[in-house]
Formats: structure tokens, C-alpha cells, sequence
């Protein structure tokens, strides 16, 4: 009896224990004075899909990113130059990141800058990709989630370099 | 033991009493022994009952729950910002613009210090030859 109410007790509150995810973190801030907010949905992201010339890049090298729009399922951005909101956003990207399977992919800092990238998936599939800026004036946070094909993303990143 | 289903209780009760009667060794014992796994039998069959009992409740707390964050979640789901497609499609592409840029700003520092370090690293040769 005992043995099933403590299996019990932990079903629940694995259901309950709610881990904090890019949504969260858009839902807590995007209200906030000071704080500009984009979501874009898997329903905005299926129109997107429908449009024509997806490209990404200059006219020397193009790559078209449909089949990565095609993917995605939700795509989030918060940016905020308030100092308070900033500490407060970058604890809660931390612990996003701590509690999940994100790996560090590259950490840049330049001229008081911090920018780290973070992806969670495998060699072949991104299921969520994660930017984090900080800076002195300002945080950016960017969150990209979807079934992303990691050559395909890498191609249009490096596209839009140029 | 037929005969017992014909008798009155009053003549049981008799038979009972008659001192003559020889009560078989280790009866006694035996009887207890009976009387005691007829008590864990019925508490066997009262456990799986109880069991189940239990596990429903369970089960239905942890739908209710269940149902709760599902609903919970739905509810939260936050606005698009954007209504036009194009729109929405330009921000990504600027997003895409500003990753790029933030991993060129890495990348170039990355290729600095190296080649910061392989200046230095070629000095210290030259010195030594």
C-alpha cells in the first residue's frame, strides 16, 4: 500500500513539476515595460512555409531555408535593455539550460559581450536552438524550436553572414 | 459430519458437553491452525481490493492533474506578434541576420587569438634561432 501511494506521489509530481521552457520565459517577460517580445506560432510558421523565395543570403550564394521554416514549431525572441530585467531573464535562461539536454555550442565574448549558442538534438537534428546576448546596454534572448536539419541550419546561418 | 446438519443446536451444544467424548490429540491446535488461515484468506481477499481501491484513486488524481496542466497550457499559449505572414517571415530572416552576425563576432575573435598566438609563437622561434 505504501510502496503504490509513493509511486503515486511521484507520478504526480513529475506531472507537476513544471521545468521552465522558452515559453515561460516569453509569457513571464513580454509584458514587461522595457521589453520588446516576438512569438511566431507552427500555425504563422505553416503560412510562412506557403510563401514563395524563402532565401537567405546575397545574390552570390542563396540558400533557400523553406524546408527549416517547414520545421519549426515555435520560434521566440525577448530583448530588453533594463538592467533588472536583464539579470532576472539571464537566471531564468540559466536555469532553462540547466534543465534540460542543452549543449553549449559556442561562446563568444567580444568588447564586454557575452554571447553563448546552445542547441539540444543530435548530430543530425536540432529540437531546439538557443541564443543568449548579454551585454552592458542589453539581453537577447532567441529560442528556435522544431525538428531543424543541423547541416541545412548551419548553411543559412553561414548565408547570412554574407 | 452428516449427521451434524440434522442435529439442533441444543444436541450439538450436548455433544459438546459430554465429557466421554474422546477430543483427538493436537485437535485443538489443529482447529486454531484452521481458524488462523481462514483469517489471512479473508484479509488476502480484502487486499486486492483495497489495492485497486487505492490505484484508482491514483489513476484519477493523476488525470485530473493531467488535464489541468493540459488545459493550463492551451490557456497560455501567447499571441503571435505578427498576423501577416511576410512580416513574420521578415523578423525571422532578420534573426537569422543577428545570429549570423553574433557567430561571425565569435568566430573572428577565435581567429584573432589564434592568430595572436601563432605571432607570438613564431617570435619566440625566430629569437631562438
Amino acid at each position: 500500500m505504501k510502496k503504490l501511494f509513493i509511486i503515486a506521489a511521484v507520478m504526480l509530481l513529475g506531472t507537476l513539476a513544471k521545468a521552465q521552457d522558452a515559453k515561460s520565459i516569453y509569457n513571464k517577460f513580454s509584458d514587461e515595460q522595457g521589453v520588446s517580445a516576438v512569438y511566431i506560432s507552427p500555425s504563422m510558421f505553416k503560412l510562412i512555409g506557403k510563401l514563395p523565395e524563402l532565401e537567405i543570403g546575397d545574390d552570390g550564394e542563396k540558400v533557400d531555408i523553406t524546408p527549416i521554416v517547414k520545421t519549426l514549431k515555435g520560434f521566440y525572441m525577448v530583448s530588453t535593455s533594463d538592467n533588472r530585467i536583464m539579470d532576472r531573464m539571464n537566471s531564468d535562461v540559466k536555469r532553462l539550460l540547466g534543465s534540460s539536454d542543452y549543449e553549449l555550442m559556442m561562446e563568444a565574448k567580444d568588447d564586454g559581450e557575452t554571447v553563448r549558442f546552445y542547441t539540444d538534438g543530435d548530430d543530425s537534428i536540432i529540437r531546439s536552438f538557443v541564443m543568449m546576448s548579454l551585454n552592458a546596454s542589453g539581453a537577447t534572448f532567441i529560442s528556435m524550436d522544431g525538428l531543424i536539419n543541423r547541416e541545412m541550419l548551419e548553411k543559412a546561418v553561414g548565408a547570412a553572414m554574407r | 459430519m452428516k449427521e451434524m446438519d440434522t442435529l439442533s443446536i441444543k444436541e450439538l451444544e450436548a455433544i459438546a458437553l459430554d465429557s466421554s467424548v474422546e477430543v483427538p490429540e493436537g485437535f485443538g491446535q489443529s482447529i486454531r491452525q484452521g481458524l488462523d488461515t481462514l483469517a489471512f484468506l479473508e484479509e488476502s481477499a480484502v487486499r486486492p481490493r483495497r489495492i485497486r481501491y487505492a490505484a484508482g484513486i491514483a489513476a484519477s488524481l493523476a488525470l485530473l492533474v493531467g488535464i489541468g496542466l493540459g488545459v493550463n497550457g492551451y490557456v497560455s499559449r501567447p499571441k503571435d506578434t505578427f498576423s501577416d505572414p511576410q512580416q513574420a517571415y521578415a523578423m525571422l530572416e532578420a534573426s537569422f541576420s543577428l545570429i549570423s552576425s553574433k557567430m561571425d563576432k565569435g568566430v573572428a575573435s577565435v581567429t584573432h587569438e589564434t592568430e595572436a598566438v601563432l605571432t607570438k609563437t613564431n617570435e619566440i622561434i625566430d629569437k631562438l634561432k
